[in-house]
């Protein structure tokens, strides 16, 4: 069978898995923009604390991911959920850090005319530092998203869901037929999902940022 | 409208004993500063960088806290009060303007005034009042900073400033940041608009000569912001307390006494009636008349009352008289 015919014939499958790869996707990116912006809102005021705070959602990036899943079946049992805790730790370090870096580059005269009119500094970080730092927030939500797409895949190994199912049915009997079309199908799904997906956040970054700080 | 611009006038500040220490300095950043700011009028902190002066007027509304020592703005004890409650009353302007970029300029003007809870119609008539006065068109409140010139900027931070209507406004080097020709533009205006708000205005430069131009009043301030003298600028020139003092007004004294004398001050000669005279707007100062005088090779030069070619001539002004006003004998300013 040709590339195009296994496609062609396992199209709802090929479907299913795609929306479930990137639900698993959207749903981990969220919850780390929560963790992550809420993070960086709590540390970026002190040099130390926003130093660990990026030195440790840095260090999680580090972990193997087969390593982390495995770890994560104990507390979590397999399928959706390990993958979705284990998605949300690598997503949190370009979160974190661009909130933290965002937050703290916000022109200081603008912090000043805002205090100085006598906004309290919750009012000053929501209504001015937020929203000026939000296109650099928003990058690392870009990068976050790019890095989880592909290590969703992994989940498979958890019996997690998404096109990772491709691959490791492809690989886990490679020789087989149509081994090579699995494996090259999850593989070329989750490249068009993620420059899909990235088209659709640069989008709603342009949403979301106020004209007036569009160059 | 109650909330009209000349609505609230500006209120005393007095400043008694202030001083402000920070931990691990041996000496105070500004020391034991008393100063009485009257009602209405602008006084001007004049000193070197590092003097204290941004220091002390910080202080005003408690961007920085004193260490000691009472403030006061129209009697009240500032230091009783809730600092952002406080600093909702006391217009602020800094050179690096800080305008909110993301905010359209209607957003920035009336943040303050939405904050407050003022009305949504209340808050679009009063930026539209304001825009007005700054010399800004209405259109603009659509705008962003970004779109608009250094100077437009600053015309908004003026505006922004003024948005709640504060009787007291601190303004630490606002024009400093511009090039000469829109500083200039921008201390007319802001004269102008002075003479029509009348707040108590807390002025910094380390500019003298924007102090003389600026100032009802000037305290030119030593290190750690104490007070050299303080007195009125034509004092001042007449009269240096001492070297340090006289060292701020530099050289050309004279001709900066003409520069505080406006020509609506001085009495005029009538008109002659030859043509081709160089003519000068009547808000225009002596030392601008002396410099068209030399300019255009002429003793004399037509008053007019506007701009333009077709203005009304209300006199002329003769080289006899400026030197009169060197001297100190023509005009009441």
């Amino acid at each position: 069978m040709t590339f195009a015919e296994y496609v062609r014939e396992n199209w709802i499958t090929i479907v299913n898995d795609t929306i479930l790869h990137f639900d698993v996707t959207l749903g981990a990116v969220a919850i780390a923009v929560v963790i992550g912006v809420g993070l960086g809102m709590l540390t970026y005021r002190h040099s130390t604390l926003a130093a660990l705070a990026t030195t440790t959602t840095g260090a999680f990036l580090t972990i193997p991911s087969v390593a982390l899943l495995g770890v994560l079946i104990a507390p979590f049992g397999l399928g959706v959920l390990p993958v979705l805790v284990a998605l949300v730790v690598y997503a949190l370090l370009p979160i974190t850090r661009n909130t933290i870096v965002g937050l703290q580059e916000v022109d200081p005269a603008v912090v000043e005319a805002g205090r100085g009119m006598g906004l309290s500094r919750t009012r000053v970080l929501w209504d001015l530092r937020l929203p000026l730092a939000w296109p650099v927030i928003f990058a690392g939500v870009r990068v976050s998203t790019q890095i989880i797409i592909g290590i969703a895949a992994i989940g498979a190994w958890v019996q997690g869901p998404g096109l990772g199912n491709q691959i490791f049915n492809g690989l886990g009997r490679f020789g087989g037929a149509n081994s090579l079309n699995q494996v090259l199908t999850g593989t070329l799904g989750i490249v068009v999902l993620a420059l899909l997906f990235d088209l659709a956040l640069a989008g709603v970054a342009r949403l979301t940022t106020s004209r007036g700080l569009r160059a | 409208m109650p909330e009209s611009i000349t609505g609230r006038p500006g209120e005393t500040i007095e400043l008694t004993d202030v001083t402000k220490r920070y931990p691990g300095q041996a000496e105070p950043a500004v020391e034991a500063v008393s100063m009485v700011i009257p009602a209405g009028e602008v006084v001007v902190l004049v000193g070197p960088s590092g003097c204290g002066k941004t220091t002390t007027m910080k202080m005003i509304n408690r961007l920085i806290e004193p260490t000691s020592g009472t403030i006061t703005i129209g009697g009240t004890d500032v230091l009783t009060l809730d600092p952002d409650q406080h600093r909702r009353d006391i217009g602020y302007v800094i050179q690096q303007i800080g305008l909110f970029p993301h905010k359209r300029i209607e957003d920035n003007i009336g943040l303050l005034p939405k904050r407050l809870g003022w009305s949504r119609s209340r808050v679009r008539a009063r930026v539209a009042e304001l825009l007005e006065l700054v010399g800004l068109p209405a259109d603009y409140a659509r705008r962003y900073p970004r779109e608009l010139s250094g100077g437009q900027q600053q015309r908004v931070g003026v505006a922004r400033a003024l948005a709640a209507d504060p009787p007291v406004m601190l303004m630490d080097e606002p024009f400093g940041a511009t090039d000469p020709i829109t500083r200039d533009h921008l201390q007319n205006e802001f004269l102008r608009l002075q003479r029509e708000v009348r707040k108590t205005i807390v002025f910094v430069t380390h500019d003298f000569d924007e102090a003389l131009k600026m100032g009802d009043r000037i305290a030119v301030l030593r290190p750690r912001s104490v007070i050299a003298q303080y007195d009125t600028p034509e004092a001042i020139l007449a009269a240096p307390a001492d070297d340090y003092v006289a060292s701020f007004i530099g050289a050309g004294g004279q001709l900066k006494k003409l520069a505080l004398l406006r020509l609506r001050d001085v009495e005029l000669a009538p008109a002659p009636r030859v043509g081709g005279l160089p003519r000068i707007v009547v808000d225009a100062t002596v030392r601008d008349a002396l410099d068209l005088m030399l300019g255009e090779g002429s003793d004399v030069v037509l008053v007019t009352g506007d701009f333009g070619d077709d203005a009304e001539v209300l006199g002329s002004l003769h080289l006899q008289t400026v030197m009169g006003a060197a001297a100190g004998k023509a005009g009441n300013p």
